[in-house]
């Protein structure tokens, strides 16, 4: 399969590995304001990125789920 | 600025003009049109002006305040760079009806009175119907009428609570009107109206159905209006109204998880924009001065970064004739300006710093903290992340890059890029500077959406949920796309459409053959042979005298029990 989406990492990919770094570390060296409202789980460091990739996965998995259910031959309705 | 011109009426001048001539001239028309409108926009005065006497009833044309200001600035902005964008279109029925539609929408928000927002409401439906099927395809038709129906629907539903309301002694001007209260006589008829125009859970499906139907073009113009003049009509009347927030929060949800397996890319907008509309609703319901000001500037930017999405779509269809997904890609070497204004687009939909979600999407959020719903603010984070997936990456992805389609295509039309450039601008500009927006917000804004926190946890929001998309695609897991038609709850309306097309067909066709049979055919020829056996030796004048004496028994028997039910 030469579809790139399957193909190694590319130099972009590797960008994205290192700004993901140096965004989770900044967490660390900053006072980051916390919601009050919140902040058990919120504060917690890394919160954001750890949501961010987790809230992803689930979204794909719950999607993939979903197409298993809906998802008919197209031109459905024509027939 | 022009005083003493109502906005609207360029809109239906420069409609009929362009609907009589051709060539640069309607061009020129066509461009001077929104341009004219603004104008006279910004001479209107604060308050109510062109008041007209109808059947007794003062309709206010024009009632000028900060929320309706902000709106008919809004659509006349989207009209210009719509109409830019149209510019090479040659079919006079889309470029006229998109200028009525567009004036449409502008009286709809202008409107200081009941009867007035109902008259834009229906020509709002009627002229963006022609929209529809004027991109004559083999499915427009049928889908330009389903999308009627639905229009319509809101239309009569409007019209019955405003009457129920009127009957019930309210008011009809929005001057004294204020908001209004879910429970009291009618209110619910006007509240379902705006909801289905709203596209709220269940009833929005024609948005999904007839906005991928249109033209390239036609879907720019539809795009932009319909939607956010019933997000007005709902910050207008029912901010504050909790159920709003309920109803958002399905909004939000439900269309990222449609969105990320659906193929056709202007379909994944469709979703997207519900999805956004979500945001605006809960910021509506919430209620409270920030919060309103979040959902009004995100409508403001919607109708930007959406139709900036819409025209970067419309191009690849333009050149290639299609948007889906399986059959894209690799198009960046051959458009590579369209790939950086949609990819600016996508940055501004997906709430990036410097562009313009991120100075509006994060107060609805930062509203709904406040006032305490902190599932809510877990769910809309969640939601912030589906965004980035299915606008931010997915459609410029399978559009630009992914693997190399070998489509022949090429950068479209001047005026294609010269109106995607404009709204590309005025994404960064207000993501930039977001006090020029604040300072036109219905309250005052002590919101400040550039602080180092607020910057670093959306960026390690975003980045994190797009290391998370590629991990989930070199693995494999991510669904592919695939040509197939995803059911949505439209298969309710359509199947049952269907089934209701059968019931008239049969049941009630064979039954109302059947009855007309036996009542025009079978009874006459009974009475026909019953005369015929009378001897013959009776004279004519009794054959015809029998059936006379039975109609007449038949009349009285109805007659009598008329008098003594």
């Amino acid at each position: 399969m030469n579809d790139p989406a399957h193909s190694a990492p590319s130099r972009i990919h590797w960008w994205l590995v290192i700004a993901c770094i140096i965004v989770f570390a900044a967490d660390f060296f900053y006072h980051r304001h916390r919601e009050a409202a919140v902040e058990p789980i919120e504060g917690i460091p890394g919160f954001y990125p750890i949501y961010g990739f987790l809230g992803i996965v689930l979204l794909v998995l719950c999607s993939r789920g979903l197409r298993a259910a809906v998802s008919r031959k197209e031109g459905y309705y024509d027939d | 600025m022009i005083e003493g011109l109502y906005p609207v009426l360029p809109f239906i001048v420069g409609a009929i003009l362009c609907f009589l001539v051709g060539g640069l001239p309607r061009k020129i028309i066509a461009l001077a049109t929104p341009v004219v409108g603004l104008l006279a926009l910004l001479g209107l005065p604060d308050g109510t002006s062109f008041t007209i006497s109808f059947f007794g009833f003062e309709l206010i044309l024009a009632q000028v305040d900060r929320l309706s200001f902000l709106f008919a600035l809004l659509f006349h902005i989207a009209a210009l760079i719509g109409v830019i964008y149209a510019l090479h279109v040659k079919n006079r029925l889309e470029i006229g009806s998109a200028l009525l539609y567009a004036g449409s929408a502008i009286g709809t928000v202008l409107a200081g009175d009941l009867v007035t927002l109902f008259v834009g409401w229906e020509l709002l439906a009627l002229t963006s119907a022609f929209i529809v099927w004027a991109a004559n395809n083999h499915r427009s038709l049928a889908t330009g009428s389903r999308y009627l129906i639905f229009q319509v629907l809101s239309g009569l539903s409007l019209l019955a609570g405003l009457l129920i309301h009127h009957q019930a002694g309210g008011s009809l001007t929005i001057a004294e009107l204020g908001v209004l209260d879910l429970a009291s006589p009618g209110v619910l008829w006007i509240f379902l109206a705006f909801g289905i125009k709203a596209g709220f859970p269940l009833l929005h499906t024609w948005i999904v159905d007839s906005y991928p139907a249109a033209s390239a073009t036609g879907a720019v113009f539809l795009s932009a209006f319909t939607t956010k003049t019933a997000v007005y009509a709902l910050a207008r009347f029912f901010p504050g109204t909790e159920e709003l927030i309920t109803i958002g929060a399905v909004m939000t949800f439900f269309p990222i998880f449609y969105a990320v397996i659906e193929n056709d890319l202007r379909k994944v907008l469709c979703y997207s924009m519900i999805n956004q509309i979500g945001f605006m609703v809960i910021g509506i319901g919430i209620g409270t001065e920030l919060a309103l000001n979040g959902a009004i500037s995100h409508a403001f930017n919607d109708v930007l970064f959406k139709g900036l999405l819409f025209m970067s779509m419309g191009a690849v269809l333009h050149v290639t004739g299609t948007t889906r997904g399986t059959e894209l890609g690799g198009l960046w070497r051959k458009m590579p300006i369209t790939t950086v204004l949609c990819l600016v687009g996508a940055a501004s939909i997906s709430a990036v710093p410097l562009f313009s979600g991120f100075v509006s999407k994060s107060m609805v959020m930062a509203a709904a903290l406040q006032e305490g719903h902190t599932w809510l603010w877990f769910l809309l984070l969640f939601a912030s992340a589906g965004v980035l997936e299915h606008a931010g990456i997915k459609i410029p992805y399978f559009a630009f890059f992914a693997h190399d389609s070998k489509l022949e295509a090429k950068e479209p039309p001047i005026n294609m890029l010269l109106a995607m450039t404009i709204g590309a601008a005025l994404c960064i500009f207000i993501g930039c500077r977001p006090d020029l927006l604040y300072n036109l917000l219905p309250y005052s804004v002590d919101y400040v959406p550039y602080t180092t926190t607020h910057v670093l946890t959306q960026m390690q929001l975003l980045l994190f949920a797009s290391l998370s998309v590629v991990v989930l695609m070199k693995s494999g897991i991510y669904p592919p796309e695939l040509r197939r038609e995803n059911l949505d709850f439209d298969v309710v309306y359509r199947n049952g459409g269907r089934l209701l097309g059968w019931i008239v067909h049969n049941p009630i066709a064979r039954g109302a053959g059947a009855l007309s049979h036996t009542v025009l055919d079978r009874i006459p020829a009974k009475i026909v042979a019953l005369v015929d056996q009378i001897p013959s030796s009776t004279t004519l004048q009794w054959k015809m005298v029998l059936p006379g004496l039975m109609l007449l028994l038949a009349l009285l028997t109805f007659l009598f029990s008329h008098l003594f039910q």
